[in-house]
Order: C-alpha cells, then structure tokens, then sequence
C-alpha cells in the first residue's frame, strides 16, 4: 500500500542530490570545522522538525510544546554522563527515549482530549512547565545548563568503532540518523497506520464511524513524534556538549513550527528544506546585520504568502494529505 | 435488533428531538424523513454511539448503548454497523480498493485477502476492476458507489446512511438508491436511510418522519 504521488520527482531528486553533497562535504571541507559543526546542527534541527511534522502534517495536532522532548532527552543524556568519561551511548540514549516515550505518554493521554487552540495552549502550558522546572533546579544546573564534558561512547560489546570526538564520524553518525529517521517515516506514513492518521487528520468523525479508536492512534503518533525529537534533542546535546533550558523554551518549539511550516507540512521531505533555509538564512543574515531577526521574519512571511505549501511545492505540485472528496 | 426508547438530545439548552422511539428487526429497511436541522444526522450518531443521549434507552441486540464504554463503542461500530455519508467521505490519498478496505484495517486480514475482498466489493457495486483508480477520477455517484462497498465490506449488521445521494442528480440518485438498497438486501442487514426526499425515503420497506416531539411512522 504505497502513498499516491506522496511525493514529486524532482523533490525526491533534490533530497537525494542535497544527501550527497551532504555526504562528501566532510571529505572535501575537512579544514572547515565550522561549517561542518553547522551542518551537523541544521541536520539535527531537521530531524526534530520531521518529528513536529509527523504531528502536524499528518496528524492535524498543532503542538507548541514539542521542545519539551527535545529537551529532555538532552537532558537525560547530561544527568548520565559522568565527570571524566562518557557515558555509554546504547544506555544513555534509551534511557532518554525511554524519558521521552513516557513524557509523551503522560502528556498525550492529557492533551489530546482536546483539539485545536486547547490543543495549542496545553501542549505549551506542559512544555513551559517542564522549562521551569529544569530553569529553577538547581541539579540541573539551573538558567545556564550544564556541560556533557565527554561526548557519549559508541561501543558494540567493548569494540569501538570510532570516537565521537571526532567532528566527522559525529557528521555522518547524524547524517545517517536523519537519513534513517526520514526513511522509517517514509514507511510510516505509507503503512495502513498512516493511512489512518491520514484519515483522521482529514475527518476523525468518519474514521470513529469506520470503527477505528481515533484517540489511540492519536496517542501513538504523539509518542512516536516525542521519540523521534528526543533522538534530536540527544544528538544536539552531544553534538554542543552543553544543555540549557532553552532546549525545551518555546523559542525552540516555535523554531520548528517555522520549519515545518516553511519546508512544507504533510511531506516528509518539507521539514529538512525548511531547516536548511532557515538555519542557512540565520547564518547569513547574523553575518550581515544586527537586524537579522526582521528580515528573517519578513523571508518567512513572503515564503508562506508565495508559496503557502511550504518551499517543498518549488519541486512540484504533490495532493496535500488529508485532502479529500466530497 | 434496535429499538430506541424515549430518546432525547439537546444541545445546551437547546433541544432538538425528545421522546424518539424507534424498533427496527433485523433485515428491514426503513427510511427517516426530516426537515434540514431537525436532527436526523444527529439521530444517526446517537444509534451509532458516536455522541451520548441526554435520555432514553438505545438497545442494539439487547445490549444498552448509553452505558457501554467507548472501547466498546469502538469495536460495536467496528463490527456491526456501515456507515454512509452525504458527502462521500472516501479517503483521496488512497486508492478506491484501499478505501473499501479500510474497515478491514483493524481486523487482522491478511493484505491479500483485504484486497480480494475488496475487489469483491467493488465489482458488487459496478466498478469491476477499479481497484487502483484514485478517488479524483470518479464522478459522484461513482464515489458513492465505493462509500456502499466500504459500508458493506465488514458484512454490518445494521447500516446507516445520512442523505447518501443528497450531492447527485436525479438519474444518479436513484441508481445508487437502488444499489444501496439491493446490497443491504443481499447481505442480510438491517438499514436506516436517512434524508429529506421523500422520492429517496420511497425506496425503504418503511418510512417514519423526525420531529422535535418524536418519530411517527408517515
Ligand atoms: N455538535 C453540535 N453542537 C451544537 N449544536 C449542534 C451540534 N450538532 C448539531 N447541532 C444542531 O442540532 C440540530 C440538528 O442537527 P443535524 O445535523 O442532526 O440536523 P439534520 O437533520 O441532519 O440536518 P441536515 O438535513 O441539514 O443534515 C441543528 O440545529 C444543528 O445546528
Ligand atoms: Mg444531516
């Protein structure tokens, strides 16, 4: 059961040109450890951005609380990294899905009774809740964070591939995450359980008549997207080896929301055009003026005024999912 | 196999029906006529659980709906009861089989044996070997046609059709009225039409007609 025309030739060309140049830039730009840290971000953001989407684009469920699990997983990973060695990456990186699946679990059995701007404001009231808890604890390191000194340790029964340390083989360990997280939901989205979050996005009235328990898949989504931006958010911790608690603000949530709504929602490729402009904009614009912020603003707002479906329309005209007739 | 006692419903402080009885035996047909607003979707949800009575009783095969839990709720629908919409209601993203398949979804089927039954289902409603056409490229009786077939496919025991042909012409109408009526025949289920045309309503074994104050056979 394969998505109809989910997505247009030349996108799917673009992605996968994009992923090379992605690919070989460590080989060819390996002095350019800026950029390189950069890219690296931009790939993490996409992935937390793809996680929103899979909320937003597919589900209809506006969340503005996404950072929380962003956050949280970094956090995670930092409360379990010791002071002079890292922490065991299989460990701590389930340890902090785990936080976030059951986050997201809470949350979402609370949440999702409620829909449109309750929907909003609840998934925002939880993540400012979490903000402040971490914002005033004092273990935690309160408004300024703490470091993960030593990057988090890769290691299959005591053989280790390779270092995290390296700038490089931490590129392409994100690089292969944001390719495998875009594919698992890619296969997500076409299996009959996209289908039905697909349904429900589109008329959850008839998806409850049809017999389906609407509110479960919900909740399944829900944790599915708290996961994946926790696989974010840790990689973002390990990548900056700092968390502070402007991971979970909802500065962080809104960055996304932008990505998403700039790249395009409801296809899976839209949130990782959406972070690269946006993160690629900031870095020029910063470097150009102290007013970046603005023009930044008015880019967004000419985007969505030319191209409301997201910069992913640039590659060709795709049915929006959920469309439906009658 | 459904008999409605004294049902009412209000919306705030508004009531739109009170004192709804209705029984209906297994295998008939019968219609509901009503004004725009006076509660016939509405009726149609209460009998499907999909919204709560504010009084009265709702038995289907002896079990009493305002009491049974969501779940179940879930799984009776899921189960016993097909559903048909004015609008058509049928997925555009996925294929017409895939759309008749749908309640198959939740029943653990094998793939093949989802598509052949949905195959089945297509061609009982005239759209032999229309499996992997999209919904766009359907007129609208053709999309009616794939609502009855994705209805039926769970073999319900009761099916509930709201204005099915209030989006199509004449000629239309009545050939899917037709169908409706001969599939719901043929698979042994009990059903409800629901619409304001009484040239609709003349294809049922009975007809009643929704009022604020009750239902009354007419
Ligand atoms: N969720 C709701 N909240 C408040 N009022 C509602 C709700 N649903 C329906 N109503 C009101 O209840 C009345 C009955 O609505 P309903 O849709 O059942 O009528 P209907 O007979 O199906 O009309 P139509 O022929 O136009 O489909 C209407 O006045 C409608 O505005
Ligand atoms: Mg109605």
């Amino acid at each position: 059961m394969a998505m109809h025309d989910a997505q247009p030739r030349a996108l799917a060309l673009v992605l996968v040109i994009g992923l090379a140049g992605l690919a070989v830039f460590p080989i060819f730009g390996a002095d350019e450890k800026f950029y390189m840290q950069f890219l690296a971000k931009v790939m993490v953001m996409a992935i937390f951005a793809m996680s929103l989407d899979l909320l937003i684009g597919y589900g209809g469920l506006v969340s503005l609380g996404h950072a929380m699990y962003f956050g949280l997983a970094g956090y995670t990973l930092m409360s379990l990294t010791p002071e002079y060695e890292g922490a065991s990456l299989w460990i701590s990186l389930a340890a902090a899905l785990g936080v976030c699946a059951l986050a997201a679990l809470v949350v979402g059995l609370l949440v999702l009774r409620t829909s449109g701007i309750y929907f909003i404001m609840v998934t925002l009231a939880f993540a400012q809740m979490a903000y402040y808890v971490v914002h005033d604890s004092k273990y935690l390191g309160g408004s300024d964070g703490k470091y993960v000194y030593v990057k988090p340790v890769l290691s299959f029964f005591g053989w280790q591939p390779f270092s995290l340390d390296k700038l490089a083989a931490f590129y392409y360990v994100i690089l292969g995450t944001l390719a495998g997280v875009y594919f698992l939901l890619r296969l997500l989205l076409a299996s009959p359980f996209g289908h039905v979050l697909v349904g429900i996005k589109a008329n959850e009235h008839r998806m409850r008549s049809l017999g389906f328990p609407t509110f479960s898949y919900k909740l399944v989504a829900f944790v599915i997207a708290g996961v994946l931006a926790g696989l974010a958010g840790y990689l973002a911790a390990a990548l900056d080896g700092l968390v502070n608690p402007e991971l979970l603000s909802w500065h962080q949530s809104g960055q996304a929301l932008m990505m998403v709504i700039l790249g395009g929602m409801g296809t899976p490729a839209g949130p990782i055009l959406g972070a690269g402009a946006l993160k690629l904009l900031e870095l020029l614009l910063t470097s150009w003026t102290k007013h970046w912020q603005l023009l930044l603003g008015l880019f967004i707002v000419l985007v969505v005024l030319v191209f409301p479906n997201g910069l992913a329309s640039l590659f060709g005209k795709r049915k929006r999912g959920g469309a439906e007739h009658g | 196999m459904l008999r409605l006692k004294g049902v009412s419903k209000r919306f705030g402080a508004r009531v739109v029906f009170a004192n709804v009885d209705l029984a209906l035996d297994a295998g008939e047909y019968v219609a509901i006529i009503g004004e725009s607003g006076v509660g016939k979707s509405t009726l149609l949800n209460l009998m499907a659980g999909l919204e709560p009575a504010d009084a009265g009783s709702i038995l289907f095969e002896e079990v009493e709906l305002t009491r049974l839990p969501d779940d179940a709720l879930t799984l009776l629908r899921r189960d016993q009861f097909g559903f048909v919409f004015q609008a058509f209601h049928v997925l555009a993203h996925l294929s017409l089989a895939q759309n008749v398949a749908l309640p198959l979804l939740l029943r653990g089927r094998a793939p093949g044996e989802s598509a052949a039954l949905a195959a089945a289902a297509l061609a009982a409603v005239g759209l032999t070997g229309r499996e992997t056409s999209m919904p766009r490229e359907l007129s609208g009786g053709e999309l009616q046609r794939v609502a009855i077939a994705r209805a039926l496919i769970g073999k319900p025991r009761l099916v509930l059709a709201d204005e099915p042909t209030g989006n199509l012409d004449q000629e239309n109408a009545r050939q899917v009225l037709a169908l409706l009526r001969a599939q719901v025949k043929q698979h042994g289920a009990a059903g409800i039409l629901v619409t304001h045309s009484e040239a609709a309503a003349a294809s049922a074994d009975r007809r009643y007609r929704l009022r604020p104050e009750g239902l009354a056979p007419g």
